[in-house]
């Protein structure tokens, strides 16, 4: 073995080759007595420690060279001239905490000793007045061997385990530790002590050890011959990154400037009061004004949670590449005959051109790209624009994203929709401040009509069931405090009582499937004096190999760990009772459910046993406290998907989605009116209606845009979605969506006691059994939980009076 | 694709103008509108031409007719929306140092317009540029 490669490990490096002599890893050397550094016998040149026949010879080394040995491998090297191979002789000695460790050389061996005990020897026949060189070596496996000049002479088992780590011992060479005992008549020379490693674990040749005092010795450096016998090529791929240059594409910032009263809405291009409007609409196709090629009707329509979309007829000349327009951005104005005052009605692309021949024309339609838009805006943006609730129980999670928005949308009351100038944005449905107020002076006569929402198309009662199935951890924590005497310790013994032992308690537990966690014995008495059946004493020695082994009792935590699977059903109710009230019980029903899945991938009971019982190094993940006489639950550790957040999330979107649904069904009361073309108006706006007796505000659902080139008149017909509940009733208070609570950890069950049998009396077997109570099986089986919870819906009701005067 | 402005942030419609209205008289309010630079094609990013990595990727807001019509000082540029108010007007914002492609790094270029009393018309003179760019692998 290449022994330089261990000099870092090695703790102890003494050659005595320096006067006074020096420990190359650092330890104090101190001579003591007559010990010397000689040049007479040696190892490696010059000099050797020597300690002569006067009997007072040691030298100390102040490092603990065991204190990182434990359990672990060790070698111990030196070299020694003896002049006498019959007394007792010691080479090495450490000692320190009541622990030894020693070699010494005796009756014509060289042995370790351990513990006071000699644990391995030399064969028998050591010479004198010769260099033997000396190695002993424990090594993984516990094995110890002595070998003297590369021969393995002894090997002994017996410190396999042991921890022979000496935290504070010092080292003594040539003498025992502290009194001139066992002093060397000779020489010791290349002393080594290599913790963590056995270098040698059979014979071998004997080579230097460690280059002491210079080090690790270099590594050997191996010339590498290369012939050449052939060439060819390689190719070696290339990665080029092609960088260019690019000039961006500026955007123009188009400032349109209008009246202050057009931009407040108050006055309209399209109303020309007392004389004739003067308007047009403008249709920029590809960025380039196509407005004189108009013929015919421009329509723009608009609905809540629809595409906007816009059809108009341009006129062509000369060259026509039909298909070249598909997909061409469109922008549609309003504006005054003169250009001016224009207002963005339609911002898209041209969907499908249709060409007529006869016409010479092509008719555009045209939409606003919403579900493309709205398909590319990764679900980051989604959630930042909709907000709501989603869970993968309740939603497909490999939906597209138009999908995913759309699904987020059932738990909001609003719509996804795009401006006419093209930005996504997020419409509430419910009624805002009112934006503009319209009477008879504006609308169109006989335009207005009213549509009722019908009856049966109300929701004013949604039942959700939702089952949650989930396992759980359930630990019981027996305690037991046992002892088999009736009369005392000494009666029972001398009455020729069988005492119990620990081997049997251990045993009983574990042959009840019980883990121990923790256990105290009352240990025998070491001594003294003792009762006898008759009330004297007498006195008692106790046996120091055999008592450790029985006790009188014990006190012990046993566990019994299992799990049970557990079914919450939530029975909610998401209702608005003033509409109960005012229409009568208009019932819908969802359902969902989620099943827990565990994380951990081994089984927790089994988990849970191997660890206990040391077969397994990887703790438990979801064991429960021990409460001592109580069974104790704790939820398992679930995925993410299906655990008890996500089984929340999945109630509360149902939740919102009922009210939503209730909400919705609601909004199915409109009022349609027409009025001359107001490009203001859209979905986002809030209009109150005072006009043929129809008194009412809301939130507009629909709006349409109509430019006819042979009307006088452009018009603007638009819906109001008009929340009502019936007739009037007490307004609800709304409760937030929040998760109602599931079944929580904690004790679900008191423990019966342990029954504890010695037969210990004489001419009984000396058996002992442990009766643990029966699981409780309602403890164990799966258990049904029923939880109900309702919530209410607050409907903000919108108003409507309809007076048809006398 | 090429690095470029969008009208959308899921990057699907070049964006070609931004449009705003104001009122004649100055006291319109302001109008805002966004738009999206970045490109759809991931495993790409842009850096300044001058020095990538090192000079800062921006927007600015060119006129090209100083002196009439609308200024480049009633355009506010920041990268949310609640910055406009602060943002100085007609400055520039910097976008970082580079741009990565793809959707989820599109970067929204809020534009705020607030012009003073103007004659009842339309203004094209102002636009949204940026320093020559080079564009490579990630």
């Amino acid at each position: 073995m290449a022994y330089s490669a261990y000099w870092d490990d090695c703790n102890l490096a003494l050659s005595f080759n320096a006067d006074p002599p020096v420990d190359d890893k650092g330890g104090t050397v101190s001579l003591l007595g007559d010990a010397s550094v000689a040049t007479a016998i040696f190892d490696t040149s010059p000099s050797a420690l020597y300690c002569g026949p006067a009997g007072t010879g040691r030298v100390t080394v102040s490092t603990p060279i065991l204190a990182t040995v434990g359990t672990g491998p060790f070698t111990l090297a030196f070299s020694c001239y003896l002049s006498n191979r019959d007394t007792k002789q010691y080479l090495a000695y450490v000692t320190g905490g009541g622990t030894t460790f020693g070699v010494y050389a005796h009756m014509q061996m060289i042995r370790l000793e351990a513990m006071g005990d000699v644990v391995v020897s030399s064969a028998y026949g050591l010479p004198v007045d010769t260099l033997l060189r000396v190695m002993i070596s424990r090594d993984a496996s516990g094995i110890t061997r002595i070998m003297v000049n590369g021969q393995v002479e002894g090997t002994s088992s017996a410190l396999g385990g042991v921890d022979l780590s000496i935290l504070d011992g010092s080292l003594t060479l040539g003498n025992w530790y502290w009194a001139n005992q066992g002093v060397l008549n000779g020489y010791i020379d290349e002393v080594y002590f290599v913790p963590g490693v056995a270098l040698e674990t059979a014979n071998y040749t004997v080579q230097p050890f460690f280059n002491a005092g210079a080090g690790p010795e270099p590594l050997q450096v191996v010339p590498l011959e290369i012939d050449v016998i052939a060439t060819r090529s390689i190719e070696l791929a290339l990665d080029i990154a092609v960088i260019q240059t690019v000039s961006i594409t500026p955007v123009g910032l188009d400032v349109v400037v209008v009246t202050p009263a057009v931009l407040a809405g108050s006055a309209l291009v399209s109303d020309g009061g007392t004389s004739a409007a003067q308007w047009k609409p403008v249709v920029y196709i590809d960025d380039v004004d196509r407005s004189a090629d108009l013929i015919g009707d421009v329509h723009v329509k608009a609905e809540r949670g629809a595409a906007r979309i816009a059809t108009f007829t341009l006129h062509m000349t000369g060259e026509v590449d039909v298909t070249g327009y598909t997909g061409k951005p469109v922008q549609i104005d309003f504006a005054a005959a003169d250009g001016s005052n224009a207002l963005r009605l339609f911002t898209g692309i041209v969907d499908l051109p249709a060409l007529d021949l006869v016409a010479r024309s092509v008719s555009f339609d045209c939409t606003d790209n919403l579900q493309i838009v709205v398909n590319a805006m990764d679900r980051t943006a989604i959630d930042s624009l909709i907000g709501g609730r989603w869970s993968s129980a309740i939603f497909d999670a490999g939906a597209s994203n138009w999908s995913y928005a759309q699904d987020r949308l059932t738990t909001v009351q609003a719509s996804v929709d795009l401006t006419p100038l093209g930005a996504v944005r997020l419409t509430p449905w419910t009624t805002g401040s009112v934006d503009f107020n319209f009477d008879d002076n504006l609308i169109i006569d006989d335009s207005i009509s009213i549509s009722p929402a019908e009856r049966n198309q109300l929701v004013n009662r949604i039942e959700i069931d939702f089952g949650y199935r989930f396992p759980r951890a359930k630990r019981e924590g027996h305690y037991i405090d046992y002892t088999y005497l009736t009369d005392g310790f000494g009666p029972w013994l001398l009455s020729g009582n069988s005492l119990l032992t620990r081997s049997a308690v251990l045993s009983a537990i574990e042959n009840a499937g019980g883990n121990t966690t923790d256990i105290a014995w009352d240990a025998l008495p070491t001594g003294g004096w003792i009762k006898t059946p008759l009330g004297g004493m007498v006195p008692y020695v106790g046996n120091p190999y055999v008592d450790p082994l029985l006790c009188l009792g014990f006190q012990a935590t046993v566990t019994f760990d299992y799990t049970q699977t557990v079914d919450e059903t939530h029975k909610i109710t998401v209702l608005s009772q003033e509409s109960i009230d005012a229409v009568g019980d208009m019932k819908e029903s969802m359902s969902g459910a989620l099943v827990g899945e565990t994380a951990d991938t081994v089984a927790v009971e089994t988990n849970n046993r191997l660890y206990q019982l040391g077969l397994s190094n990887i703790p438990p993940m979801d064991a429960p406290a021990v409460i001592l006489g109580k069974t104790n639950a704790a939820a398992l550790t679930l995925t993410d998907d299906t655990n008890r957040a996500a089984a929340e999330n999945a109630i509360e979107t149902l939740i919102d989605i009922a009210k939503t649904r209730i909400v919705k069904s609601h909004l199915g009361t409109t009022l349609s009116a027409t009025l001359p073309l107001h490009p203001l108006i859209d979905l986002d706006k809030t209009v109150s209606i005072d006009c043929d007796g129809v008194q009412t505000t809301g939130r507009v659902d629909y709006v349409e845009h109509r430019m006819a080139a042979d009307q006088a008149e452009p018009l603007t017909n638009f819906r109001l979605a008009i929340c009502r509940v019936g007739a009037a009733g007490t307004p609800d208070v709304e409760v937030p969506t929040a998760a109602p609570s599931g079944v929580a950890d904690g004790e679900t069950g008191t423990l019966q006691p342990v029954i504890c049998a010695f037969h210990g009396l004489v001419g009984e077997d000396a058996s002992f059994e442990l009766t643990f109570p029966a699981v409780d099986t309602a403890q164990r089986d799966g258990e049904q939980i029923d939880i109900a919870s309702e919530f209410m819906v607050a409907l903000a009701t919108d108003p409507l009076t309809i007076n048809f005067g006398a | 694709m090429a690095f470029g402005f969008f009208a959308d942030p899921g990057l699907t419609t070049v964006l070609q103008k931004l449009s705003f209205v104001q009122a004649a008289d100055g006291n319109g309010g302001v109008a805002d509108a966004v738009a999206y630079f970045g490109s759809p094609i991931d495993g790409f990013k842009a850096e300044a031409a001058s020095d990538p990595g090192v000079d800062p990727v921006y927007v600015d807001v060119t006129d090209s007719a100083p002196g009439t019509g609308a200024e480049a000082s009633a355009v506010r540029l920041a990268l949310a929306s609640v910055d406009l108010a602060t943002a100085v007007a007609g400055n520039p914002v910097v976008l970082g140092l580079n741009v990565l492609s793809g959707v989820a790094n599109a970067v929204a270029v809020h534009v705020r317009v607030s012009t003073p009393a103007l004659a009842v018309g339309r203004y094209s003179e102002l636009s949204l540029t940026m320093p020559t760019l080079s564009e490579g692998p990630v």
